[in-house]
């Protein structure tokens, strides 16, 4: 398949493509920086290819070469399933090109990433400002020639200017094109600060809202207070040590997090893990999705005021992550995958544990549910509300179950098996409505769904190995290394130099909680990875939070930003 | 295996209006509540009238939850029945650690084992319990412990130095064997 998206793309820009590749099955072309909104609409034109939706664009910075940046975009098409990656070359003195926004809306979020982290100028997109970091910030941290240690005091609005806070609001903000100026009576419009830190969202995200009376007129959602600079932070250290790391991606279900990141470096190797090492991937993934979709649910719950709906799903999540706890020695720095296998084995009992505290959990679900589906005041709130246009979701790059909830068959356990996930038996529910009380009910199906693939993986997990046996990879198994030399050595190297895949880049995709989590790794051949970009179903969700609001009542912006499930950790990095 | 395609099914709409059957939709999900809310409530009493609670909340300071064998709480130096420590200062922990919080000065000995640690600080206020440093460990000398309970009233106290650090082999049996058994493959 990846044959003919490159030919086809070749054929029809003969002067544009300069480059093909098709290193470990991912195609990916490179262009001419000035043929990238014409290539671009082209690829989501054209009938064959029909790449809708928008995964993932960022940049990576050769530095010592010339054009110093590429910019790197990910495509993703729902309806043949296929992949494309897009790289133009940009060089230091004018790192200019043209936006893909046009093409597809969801680029906006990420080229305004793109633009803040590497300084590289998107013309003619519509609100080019920085996204993570704050305007006063000088220089752009994920250039190779900022350091990681360099601290930058935080300066408030307005000082860098030379103006005192009192001389404009410290706040002010520029919303993107208000509908209207003024209101229904012709009074003018009252500006409302949601969050950074609010009793009604889960997360650290400031919504700046213009209202007419209790109506949202214009909305902006405005993240990066959970900014911790990841790829910076994975880029400098070896490649086992960002699986700590990618834990604190999404906490509420982080081993979905691991799972992605191990099968990326994997595949920079191009070797696979055993069969009981999948089957316990699947297993440990399955038991952090019925977490993080108890949590969401509870938590919706929770802020449209039913606490004790909250207080059962809690108590259904505190089961799950006591077998969580009993696997992997920590509840959310799970740290439980590692590159070419996991940590550590089944405990004893695991199995019997499993089940019970599964048990459990479904009927307090059941329990929950009953409080919820059926009570009118929580229908009301959920029913018809945050509901867009299915063609709008996907090329704002939405994914998981809020995409599922418009009834968008795309679930990356379905459309392209990864690990086990073809042997086993699993249903993917679907919503008809495409509103919060869909994405709801698609969550508690999900919940039940992933009970029985747990209880599936219990049953036909296989004996063997639960790590490759390849020193250069895995860390030496720890008897060897108390008593033997060689091993010893092996210890040492792997810990000292990391492993060291061969020199490629690979971009992985894996349904976590929320969506797509996929990793693109760049190696250079060192223990370090040169680049290591998480693209994250958060972001992706949470951008077109201010075009569901927009129009909407104030109150609905509660279980709309809550069903959204923004992970904080997971959205800024 | 196959994987299927399954709706949702969506609860049938609710009535509109002030109708009779509006009031009668309410007041059923509201029974419905309670009875929820009271079974679990009359369950909770009755447990405690037999002096059995199942009430599923830990009263922390006075309760406290079993930790599995595989729990990693904050990291210890093994301390040989010498009283010396294991550890030789080889520095492995130091290079796998991700947030750089140990740090290690060796220094040669006169005792059998020729190296040791001088100093060996860990910085708790950035250690991630994460447990690299315990893998990466060719000695055993450094492990996770079962103990969570290191808040500090100062930033200074939470660098922990070698001598509060060490823990007798004795207490630390249940956690070597589970580095054996799950680490050894």
């Amino acid at each position: 398949m990846s044959q003919d998206i490159l030919e086809r793309l070749r054929e029809r820009f003969p002067a544009d493509v300069l480059g093909i590749d098709r290193y470990r099955g991912d195609a990916s072309a490179t262009l001419r920086p000035e043929s990238v909104l014409e290539v671009a609409r082209f690829v989501k034109d054209d009938p064959a290819l029909r790449f809708d939706m928008p995964m993932d664009v960022t940049a990576v910075d050769y530095i010592g070469q010339e054009p110093r940046f590429e910019v790197v975009y990910h495509l993703y098409s729902t309806v043949h399933h296929h992949r494309l990656r897009l790289k133009a070359r940009v060089p230091q003195q004018d790192p200019t090109l043209p936006s893909i926004t046009p093409v597809w809306v969801g680029a906006n979020w990420l080229e305004r990433e793109t633009y803040d982290m590497y300084g590289i100028r998107f013309s003619g997109h519509p609100d080019l400002r920085r996204i993570y970091l704050y305007e006063e910030f000088e220089g752009h941290p994920l250039r190779k020639d900022y350091p990681k240690e360099k601290r930058q005091p935080l300066i408030g609005p307005g000082s860098r200017r030379g103006a005192s806070v009192g001389d404009e609001h410290p706040y002010a903000v520029d919303l993107p094109r208000p509908l209207h100026d003024t209101g229904m009576l012709g009074a003018e419009l009252m500006r409302v600060q949601l969050g950074p830190s609010h009793p009604a969202t889960h997360g650290t995200v400031r919504i700046v809202v213009d209202l007419d009376g209790e109506t949202i007129v214009n909305a902006d959602v405005q993240i990066g207070y959970l900014h911790r600079g990841f790829e910076k932070e994975c880029e400098s250290g070896f490649y086992y040590q960002a699986i700590p790391y990618t834990d604190r991606l999404n906490y509420a279900s982080a081993i979905l997090c691991n799972v992605g990141y191990c099968m990326a470096v994997e595949k920079l190797f191009g070797i696979e893990t055993p069969p009981r090492c999948q089957f316990l991937r699947v297993l440990s993934g399955e038991l952090a999705r019925i977490a993080d979709h108890f949590l969401c649910t509870g938590a919706t719950a929770l802020e449209l005021n039913a606490f004790t709906a909250f207080l059962y799903a809690l108590q259904a999540r505190e089961l799950i992550w006591d077998l969580v706890d009993a696997l992997c020695g920590g509840r959310v720095t799970s740290n439980y995958i590692r590159i070419g296998g996991v940590s550590a084995d089944l405990p004893n009992g695991f199995a019997e544990l499993a089940r019970t505290n599964i048990a459990k959990a479904l009927k307090l679900l059941g329990e929950m549910e009953q409080l919820l589906i059926e009570n009118p005041i929580f229908r009301g709130r959920m029913e018809g509300v945050g509901q867009l246009p299915v063609d709008e979701l996907i090329a704002y790059g939405v994914c998981g179950p809020v995409l599922r909830a418009a009834g968008v068959d795309l679930d990356l356990r379905r459309a392209q098996p990864y690990l086990v996930y073809d042997q086993l038996d699993f249903d993917v529910p679907l919503g008809s409505h495409g509103d919060n009380m869909d994405r709801f009910l698609v969550r508690v199906e999900e919940i039940k769904q992933s009970a029985r693939i747990v209880e599936q993986c219990l049953r036909m997990m296989p004996d063997g190995p639960v790590d490759t046996d390849d020193p250069t990879i895995r860390w030496p198994a720890k008897s060897h290394v108390y008593t033997r030399m060689e091993e010893l050595i092996d210890q040492f190297k792997q810990v000292t130099e990391g492993p060291k895949p061969p020199p490629g880049e690979v971009y992985v995709a894996t349904e976590s909680a929320n969506g797509e989590i996929g990793y693109y790794l760049v190696s250079n051949g060192t223990g370090k990875p040169y680049k290591c970009r998480a693209r994250t179903p958060s972001f992706s969700n949470t951008q077109p939070l201010a075009r569901m609001i927009r129009g909407r009542l104030l109150a609905d912006m509660v279980p709309t930003f809550d069903m959204l499930n923004m992970i904080g950790g997971e959205c800024d990095r | 295996m196959a994987t299927r395609t399954i709706a949702v099914s969506r609860p049938r709409p609710m009535p509109r209006g002030g109708t009779l059957g509006t009031w009668l939709f309410g007041a059923r999900a509201l029974l419905k509540g309670l009875v929820i809310t009271n079974r679990h409530f009359l369950r909770n009493l009755w447990g405690f009238i037999r002096r059995k609670p199942t009430v599923f909340t830990v009263q922390y300071p006075e309760h406290r939850f079993p930790f599995p064998n595989a729990f990693r709480g904050m990291p210890v130096l093994v301390q040989m029945d010498n009283g010396k420590e294991r550890c030789v200062a080889c520095g492995l922990c130091e290079w796998a650690c991700p947030t750089d919080c140990i740090t290690i000065y060796p220094a040669e000995t006169e005792d059998e084992i020729e190296r040791h640690p001088d100093v060996f600080n860990i910085n708790m206020s950035r250690c991630m319990f994460c447990g690299l440093c315990e893998e990466a460990c060719p000695e055993e000398a450094i492990v996770m412990s079962h103990n969570v309970e290191i808040g500090a009233f100062s930033r200074r106290a939470t660098l922990w130095h070698k001598e509060d650090l060490l823990v007798p082999v004795s207490q630390l049996a249940p956690r070597l064997q589970h580095i054996r058994r799950g680490y050894d493959r």
